[in-house]
This record gives C-alpha cells, structure tokens and sequence, in this order.
C-alpha cells in the first residue's frame, strides 16, 4: 500500500500554568514516541478516548503546534514542498466562519487565502457548492444556515484548495444521525472515490469510525496502543473466528461429534463455533447438511470495534 | 493580493450591520458640531498657548482629533482582531491557510487603520470646508505622509501588543504605556507646553507628540516642510526603533503560542 504520511516518534509535552510563570514543574506528556503511517488516497481514522492526544497529533499535522521532537514525513514530494497548500483542514468550529457574510462569500475570502483568484476560484467554488448540494443557499448569511449545512460549508473549505490530505477532525460532533449520514456519504463519494484524497479523520464516534476508515490508529494516553485496518486490529486482540450457523432443523448428533476440536456453544437451534481458521467453514458446512441439518442463516461473528477499543484502551486481552 | 481580501471582508461586515455604519457617521458629525461649540467658548479669549494659531482652540482640537484616531487603532485593533478571532475561532481557519501570521494581523486590522485614515482626512477636510483653515494640495500631500508614518508607528506599537495578547491572552502593558500616555501627553486636546517640564520630556518618547506637532504646523501655521522635517525625522527614528522591535517581539510570541499549544485559546 502505497503512503502519503510517515509521522515518527513524535512527543510534546505540555506545562500546565503556575503562579510563578518560571516553575514549570507540571507536566503533561500529551505524545510519547507517537509513530504511525497515512496510506495515500485512504481514509486513516485517528481513534482515541478523551485525552487521548488526539487533537494534539491533528494541531501538530496542520502546522498549529509545533512538537518537541519527531519528524512528519510527507511522502509526495509536492506535499512536503508546500504543506499548506496541500493540507486542507476541517474542524468541526462552525464558529470559524464570518456569519454575517454569505456561503459564498466566506468561501471566496478563504479560496482568496489559498491564493485562488478570478475564473478559477469562482468555478472551483460553485463546483463545490453543486457537489455538496449547498448551491441554492449559498447567497444566505451564514447565520441562517442549519448547523449540517454548516459542517458542509466547513468540508467544503478544506477541499477549496484541492490539497491532496485533508484532515477532518470530528467531522459530524454535533449534528443529528441524518445529517451526520449525509456527511459520511459526502466524505466517502466526494472526497475519498471522486477526489482521490488521503484523508485523517480523527473521532471518538466508534460507529463513524468503523463505516469510514480503511485504516484505524488507536491512542490512549498519549502512546499509539494499535495501528492497522479493523481486520488486524481484531485479529490483534482474538484471532479467533467466530461462526455462527441458525439451522430450522437441527443436524444428526454425528454432525457435532465430529467438531469436537472446536470450542462450541450450543443453544436452541442456534450454535457457534470457534476456530483459527475461516477455510474450515465449507467443510462444516457441508457436515451439517449431510447429517439432516436446515440451515437458515450463518455468518461470521464480527467483534465490535467498540469491543476491540475497550479491550485495547484497557490493555485487556 | 491577501491583504485586499481581508479589507472587502471586513467591508462586507461593516455593510451588513447597516444601521452601525449610520449612527457612527452621526456620531462622528455630532462630536465635530459639539467640538466647534466647544472652540467658540474660548473665542476672543487668546491663550498664550495657542498664539501660534491665533488661539484658534477648534482648529488646534481638530487637528489632535484627527491624529488621535490613529492612537485607539494602533493600540486596539491589532490586539482586539487577535483575540476576537481566538474568541470566535476563525484564527485557526486563518492559519491553517498558506497566510503568514503577519498578514492576518496586519490583515484583519487594515481596514480599521484605513477607517481610521478616512476619518482623519475628512475631519481635516471639514475643518478646511465649513471652519475656515487653509488645506492646499500641496499641504494634503504632506498630510497624507504624515498620517502615513502615524500609521506605520502605531501598527509598530499594535504588533507589539498584539505579542502581549498572543502569550497572555489577556493583560496589555502597551496600552497603558502608549494609550494613555498618548492622550494625556501627545497634545491632542491641550498643547504639550502646558504640561510641567519632566512630562513635556516624557512626550518627546511619543510619537503621537510630533506627528500632532507637525500637522498643526503644516496646516495651522502654514509652514514649509523643511522647517518640519526634524519632526517628520523623529518619527522615522520611532518606525526604525519600533517596527523590529515589535516584528521580533510578534515572531517570539507566535513560536511560543505554538510550543505552549496556545494559539488559537484565548
């Protein structure tokens, strides 16, 4: 898989106020030695409970905290070249707009920001506008648009510069399950499978996580605790298989004499079975029809991430 | 041009609030009427501070008045932009841009300054229309220079304590030292020579003092750049002293906000 971030023990402490300005004897370390990898044109999901640091790692990323030490290696060279240009931000501040201008017109004060000027900003923007179904309401102070046109607005900022990662952090924090769908299909259609971006999407929102992200960086207090798609994260943590089979009418007895080797659950019609291996399935599947058994439904039991999360933010196994 | 973009922004805000930009007019208008009742108190009364202006107290008000503008701006809009937008958060929006942090400051308080420069002009412009001293061309033109360095010098000092801002959000020696001093020993509403003599050394350090100094002369008593040019070079000294000293002091501010991780809290 090809990269687009190298990020390579970054650490940043941070002192928290006195009364004598020159003890800094209270230290908080919000980043030990953090270290993980962006795969380019992905969406990587920076996941972590509160404190995790993970907005510290995001400030960082976008030039708003410099870290003690630890390099951030931007593998396009464009990228490294001109970060700003490249990166574009999405907080999840709607304030950070000017609410007595329109869309438009906060759209092309920033647009004018990132250098963009006549033709080209305007067709960028009404593009932009059109792919995020803002367009008839552009012309409308701020103030009146709902909090989801907002967040809209707000990824549409990010993406004026066409930079090639856009950092979105808590892209859907405050709005309802509706609009926080339509965001999630904007982010997969508009900026991961049209636009081709890599994408850091740093959340707590475990649901919002799991849908988005191809590849998943757990923090807890400040240290990378696990790195990689679900699949490795769950295989990380149990690498056991779950598979469940529901049968109408039960198989011969012979059929669960012959899973002795598994750890089996039985209950009613319905039983799990553990193994190391998913290309054991067929064979099983094949036994229980064999011995008289009516299979109505069967499926591998997923872990949650929720479950892989507590279990790894709680160093349980 | 970055710059341009924040002026029509902030033009488009102050457009929006329309009944504002009426009752400032207003109140601008009222406050020269009120200054002119104020001046005629004093007719035929001739201080022997005023002697150089035929004890004309309006002409020599308007002329502090117009420059002193320039004082609440410099002092105030740097800091004020900067901590309104920390308040507000658009400063993490604007930083996360390709802007430097210099021109979002210089940025977001250009169009106080060149309110500030509308309003100075106007008021000397009024004062020559309806109260009677003499504005030529060529007079305009040094004014405008004037005004110019008035303006350079302030956005010096407005760095310098937009720096303060930056690190401790809130707390502003600057203020105290440039704002407060500027109105009691620049000669705005009363002439330096009226001060006891350790305050009339201490204005020398202000360059609010000879920018009002060398407009009154210019427009009051009608005199030749040349016999103004030491306080035109005394505010020069002031922009080459301050301007890097406050360029240093902001660039030390921001390196620290983001060690601290504070730049865009408030």
């Amino acid at each position: 898989m090809a990269l687009s971030i190298k990020i390579d023990n970054i650490n940043k402490t941070f002192y928290k106020p006195t009364v004598f300005f020159w003890k800094k004897n209270n230290k908080i370390q919000a980043l030990k030695n953090v270290s993980f990898r962006c795969p380019e044109k992905k969406i990587s999901c920076i996941l972590g409970p509160n404190g995790a640091g993970k907005t510290t790692i995001i400030k960082i990323l976008s030039g708003l905290i410099i870290q003690d030490s630890g390099e951030i290696n931007f593998i396009n060279a464009k990228l490294q070249k001109n970060k700003k240009n490249n990166i574009g931000l999405m907080t999840s501040n709607e304030r950070s707009f000017y609410w007595r201008l329109t869309g438009r017109q906060n759209l092309n004060f920033f647009a004018e920001l990132y250098g963009l000027k006549g033709k080209i900003k305007k067709e960028r923007i009404n593009q932009l506008l059109k792919d995020f179904s803002v367009e008839k309401d552009a012309d409308l102070p701020l103030r009146l648009y709902s909090t989801g046109m907002k967040y809209k607005l707000l990824i549409i900022r990010a993406l004026i510069s066409d930079p090639d990662v856009i950092i979105l952090d808590e892209p859907t924090s405050h709005i309802d399950p509706l609009a926080r769908e339509n965001i999630h299909k904007i982010i997969k259609e508009n900026i991961i499978n049209k636009n081709l971006k890599t994408v850091i999407l740093c959340t707590h929102d475990l649901e919002e996580a799991q849908f988005l992200s191809d590849h998943l960086i757990l923090l807890n207090e400040g240290k990378v605790i696990a790195e990689g798609s679900y699949d490795d994260l769950k295989k990380k943590i149990n690498p056991n298989i779950i598979f469940k089979i529901f049968f109408v009418k039960k198989p011969k007895r012979a059929f669960f004499n012959s899973l002795s080797n598994y750890d089996l659950f039985e209950q009613d019609n319905e039983v799990q079975i553990c193994m190391d291996n998913e290309s054991d399935v067929p064979e099983i599947i094949k036994n229980a029809v064999e011995n008289n058994g009516k299979i109505l439904w069967c499926k591998e039991e997923k872990e949650s991430l929720f479950e892989i999360f507590k279990r790894l933010t709680s160093g349980e196994k | 041009m970055k710059i341009l973009a924040f002026i029509k922004k902030d033009l488009l805000i102050m457009l929006s609030y329309r009944f504002n930009v009426f009752i400032s007019v207003l109140i601008s208008s009222l406050s020269l009427v009120f200054l002119y009742y104020l001046s005629k108190t004093f007719t035929g009364t001739m201080s022997q501070y005023l002697k150089e202006f035929d004890g004309n107290y309006f002409s020599f008000v308007l002329v502090g008045i117009s420059v002193s503008s320039f004082v609440s701006v410099g002092l105030h809009a740097f800091a004020n932009e900067i901590r309104t937008s920390q308040v507000e958060g658009t400063l993490e929006a604007l930083i996360s841009t390709p802007t430097s942090i210099y021109t979002i400051l210089i940025g977001n308080s250009m169009f106080s300054f060149i309110k500030s420069f509308i309003s100075s002009i106007t008021i000397l412009i009024i004062g020559g229309i309806f109260f009677g001293f003499f504005i030529s061309i060529y007079n305009l033109l040094i004014t405008f220079l004037i005004l110019l360095l008035v303006f350079i010098s302030f956005l010096a000092i407005g760095m310098l304590s937009a720096s303060f801002i930056m690190v401790f959000k809130q707390g502003n020696p600057i203020n105290f030292i440039f704002g407060y001093s500027s109105y009691f020993m620049g000669g705005i509403i009363f002439p330096v020579e009226v001060l006891p003599k350790p305050l009339q050394t201490m204005s020398y350090f202000l360059p609010i003092t000879h920018a009002t100094k060398a407009l009154r002369k210019l427009l009051l008593s009608q005199y030749d750049i040349n016999e103004i040019k030491i306080l035109i070079y005394r505010l020069l000294l002031f922009i080459l002293i301050l301007l890097p000293v406050s360029f240093f002091a902001f660039h030390v501010s921001i390196k620290q906000a983001k060690k601290n991780g504070s730049l865009v809290q408030y």
